[in-house]
């Protein structure tokens, strides 16, 4: 992607790869002695979409601007939740295949609702604001999703 | 004015192309630019009423004023999912 290296400010981290996404490495990135809880989203290929076997899944983006936009999240999270302590957010793209990881957020907070609470507003929010588009591919075609799909 | 366009996903499979330079007068709007985008690519103009746009990393309104050495990109929908 060109990149320069982990886009970061406090310790978060907010990047688009194209390499196979890891829970157990997130979970690092955000341990702070301060955390009382980590919750962890991972969104994965489904293999059916409307009862349409999917073969494998292809994820195009806008990488910088994607990167600021959930840079933006990582703010507003702080902004809502003052108990979150650290936050990750993954997007990968290019071709994965049934059951891979496509997009993982971590947030460690001092108790666990601001952590399950500010999880759950980052991946809502990731969905409706970060350019990113998924292309699936089924046995007798392909169709590019957009926001009623998926 | 001299405008960059990116096209994504569907857009750049629908017109072959991933972006284009535009020639815009001064005062140019996206909505201006658009217009321009489907003169060269008429597949596009079904897609008007969905499209998102964003001028450098923020997302803009139809009416927002360009300037020279813009880099304006054209959204399909972002990708969604419950």
């Amino acid at each position: 992607m060109g990149r320069q290296g982990p886009v970061t400010s406090g310790g978060d981290i907010f990047r688009v790869v194209e390499h196979p996404l890891s829970p157990d490495a997130i979970a690092g990135d955000v341990d702070e002695p301060g955390a009382g809880g980590v919750v962890i989203f991972s969104g994965v290929v489904r293999n059916e979409t409307g009862g349409r076997g999917v073969k494998f899944l292809e994820y195009e983006g806008h990488a910088t601007m994607a990167e600021a936009k959930m840079r933006e999240i990582g703010a507003e999270v702080r902004a809502r939740w003052s108990g979150v302590r650290r936050i990750a957010m993954l997007h990968r793209l290019g071709r994965l295949e049934i059951g891979e990881s496509s997009v993982l957020i971590a947030v460690s907070a001092a108790h666990r609702g601001e952590a399950f609470e500010a999880c759950r507003y980052a991946i809502d929010t990731l969905k409706r604001t970060v350019p990113i588009w998924k292309k699936e591919y089924f046995e007798d075609g392909e169709v590019w999703v957009g926001l009623q799909g998926g | 004015m001299r405008v960059r366009v990116r096209l994504f996903a569907r857009y750049r499979e629908a017109t072959g192309q991933d972006g284009l330079d535009l020639d815009l007068p001064d005062g140019g709007t996206v909505e201006t630019a658009w217009s321009a985008v489907v003169g060269r690519h008429p597949v596009l103009s079904q897609y008007r009423p969905f499209t998102l746009f964003a001028v450098g990393h923020d997302y803009v309104q139809a009416d927002h004023t360009l300037r020279a050495g813009d880099e304006l990109c054209l959204f399909p929908p972002v990708s969604g999912g419950n």
